[in-house]
């Protein structure tokens, strides 16, 4: 009913602002082209991370003077809000729309239904099981866990005894990093890797567990986690027990890095972007304009090893801003 | 009929006592076998500061348990407590005292709130405290916009990680708590109400006993209880963290429930409880030393808790 309320109302807005145009002399109004307008449909903004996502989204858009508007919306991680959320940005005469999935499977009719209607629309954050869209901006997270293993598989020269921390089982994001490691430390057989568990990516949890591995392990050589939320406790229990700290994989959280550069102990930090969304305007920009765009975009990463990591840490800065992903004008940062 | 609930009650604890007793023979069995020494004096001191946390919160719930409540709540208000203590706290020591006497406060008004919610509109406990709980989570992400702020002050860490004497602060404070808890149920007239409350509120109102005030303290006490555990669980950490109560909910029901508090009310007591949180934490750690994975511990601590519960049934019938 509200729906129908709504179209009708913006047909009547509409058939008004032609007439005025109309009376206007007509003509004019096409010639004067209108820019570019994008939507972006949001997620949820449960984070400091999505704070950057968006920041990083606002930052592109004012890169692009073609970009006359932008809409974003949030969804709260809920898929009906997200469709719904879509069924707005379309009202609102978007040229392209991107989309942050919450529950991937949820979306893809609407993703379609978009698609179909002509008007570019660009996935990303999230691995979605259909091909009519026009492009999806990835960051590949077997390489994340890659790179990580990689990294401390040659800091510790090929040889000794690790512990790997995930987040939550079964999460597709925490398997294919697990994944991506395994795949890596496999080829190292100086590397024993004494124990995994998940900590659901939770401080505490990843405490408590760490706890109990340096007492079952009476030498641990380095850590791997998926995550600076898990290797920064864990370098923590460490402390506490003070046994020496060692070698550990994160990804680009402050906290995590002030850790490493306060105690003066060497880390690698691989960012999990949130200059995805940046990526993901400038596909929206060529699809509008009709250039051709790649069906899948994976964004180049590097990952900041001990000296970049020193360079990087904001150490008067909150422990939840995401180092490295601020290449940004100072208006755009999130305030933390 | 007091006698034969508190008879229950102890038959229970006598259970408890032997899943403690065969823990530890297991956990010795385990060093003889593997050489995995769970007595490692650090060990067992890591384990009594998880303990610690996990048995205050457990109290809490179990007063409103015996009164013939439940909070789900209990999550929430240690989430919240904590980004709200660590906000405030801003990391200054002689912020700790100050903001911590507000955020306990802030653990009664949700208390409060629930107390009143269940008594004066009728509300079941479980949709009460779920409801409060869902608000709680969705007024702390608007005030924080999700992110996670504040330090956790110096004071507070050495609360949280330091010891005096060898033994953990968190135990200590552990103690304090337990004691404060059982003197209230066995020594005062409040425990006494409250008892009466959970195993007959028609009965304990012909007694005179003001149920509605007795009912709600409990709530109070339980929000007082998860805050207080909010900014411990700070303390433990170092950070503040918009999860980090997750889990807490159901652990507390389960520690309680398992300690021979019954749904229902009218039963509990601190001893029960944690021993309750001694079995939970040393099978927790136990089965981590082992290198058994996490989900493994899911089971294990079910079966547990289901298996006290089956034997507490039949005994009762």
């Amino acid at each position: 009913m509200r729906k129908i309320i709504r179209i009708t109302l913006l047909a009547v807005l509409m058939a008004a602002v032609g007439l005025a145009a109309f009376a206007a002399g007509g003509g004019e109004s096409q010639g004067a082209k209108k820019g570019i307008v994008i939507g972006f449909s949001n997620a949820g903004m449960g984070d400091s991370w999505r704070q950057f996502l968006v920041a990083n989204f606002k930052a592109e858009c004012a890169r692009h003077p073609e970009i006359t508007e932008y809409f974003i919306t949030n969804a709260d991680e809920k898929p009906e809000k997200q469709l719904a959320d879509i069924d707005d940005l379309l009202v609102k005469g978007v040229d392209a729309l991107i989309v942050y999935p919450t529950v991937a499977d949820a979306i893809i009719p609407a993703i379609e239904k978009v698609f179909a209607q002509g008007i570019p629309v660009i996935v990303f954050g999230g691995n979605i099981g259909t091909d009519k869209l026009t492009c999806s901006v990835q960051q590949d997270l077997l390489e994340f866990g890659r790179a990580q293993a990689k990294w401390l598989a040659e800091e510790l020269k090929g040889k000794g005894k690790i512990v790997m921390l995930s987040g939550i089982a079964g999460n597709t994001t925490a398997e294919d990093r697990l994944a991506g490691a395994r795949e890596i430390f496999k080829k190292y057989p100086g590397i024993q890797i004494l124990d995994h568990q998940y900590c659901d990516w939770s401080p505490p949890k990843a405490k408590s567990i760490m706890e109990a591995m340096i007492q079952a392990f009476p030498k641990i050589d380095g850590i791997w986690a998926d995550s600076g939320l898990m290797s920064w406790p864990a370098l923590q229990a460490m402390k506490e027990a003070k046994r020496p700290l060692v070698p550990s994989t994160g990804d680009q959280l402050n906290g995590y890095t002030k850790f490493l550069v306060a105690n003066n102990v060497r880390g690698y930090a691989y960012p999990m972007t949130t200059m995805l969304s940046g990526e993901a305007v400038k596909q929206a920009v060529k699809a509008a304009k009709g250039e051709k765009v790649e069906k899948i975009v994976y964004i180049k990463i590097t990952g900041y090893g001990p000296d970049q990591i020193k360079q990087l840490t904001k150490p008067d800065l909150s422990d939840w801003y995401w180092i490295g992903d601020d290449k940004m004008p100072a208006e755009f940062l999130p305030q933390l | 009929m007091a006698g034969k609930a508190a008879g229950a009650v102890i038959a229970g604890e006598r259970g408890l006592y032997f899943a403690v007793a065969g823990l530890l023979a297991a956990a010795g069995a385990i060093y003889l076998a593997t050489g995995v020494n769970f007595f490692k004096f650090t060990n067992l001191l890591n384990i009594a500061r998880g303990f610690s946390m996990l048995s205050i919160a457990a109290l809490g719930q179990t007063l409103v348990i015996i009164g013939g409540g439940l909070d789900l709540s209990v999550a929430e208000v240690i989430s919240t407590a904590n980004v709200f203590a660590a906000t405030f706290m801003a990391g200054r020591n002689e912020l700790f005292l100050p903001i911590t006497a507000l955020t306990l406060a802030f653990g009664a008004l949700v208390g409060l709130f629930n107390g009143l919610l269940i008594t004066r509109r009728q509300v079941p406990a479980f949709v009460a405290t779920l409801g409060s709980s869902i608000v709680l989570r969705g007024a702390r992400l608007m005030w924080t916009k999700g992110l996670p702020r504040g330090y956790i002050p110096d004071n507070l860490n050495q609360l949280g990680v330091g010891t005096t004497l060898g033994i953990p602060n968190l135990f200590y404070v552990f103690l304090a708590a337990s004691l404060l808890v059982s003197l209230l149920l066995t020594r005062m007239g409040y425990g006494r109400r409250l008892y009466a409350v959970g195993t007959s509120r028609a009965v304990a109102t012909l007694s005179g006993i003001r149920t509605e005030r007795t009912i709600v303290g409990s709530y109070v006490l339980c929000g007082i209880a998860s805050a207080f555990v909010g900014i411990l669980l700070g303390g433990y950490t170092d950070m503040s963290d918009q999860r980090i109560g997750e889990g807490y909910d159901l652990d507390t029901i389960a520690v309680a429930v398992l300690g021979g508090a019954a749904i229902g009310g009218g039963s509990g007591s601190v001893r029960g409880t944690v021993i309750a949180a001694v079995i939970i934490l040393v099978i927790t750690n136990l089965s981590l030393l082992m290198g058994f994975p996490i989900q493994s511990q899911m089971v294990i601590k079910g079966l547990v808790i289901v298996l006290a519960l089956w034997l507490n049934g039949r005994r009762e019938t």
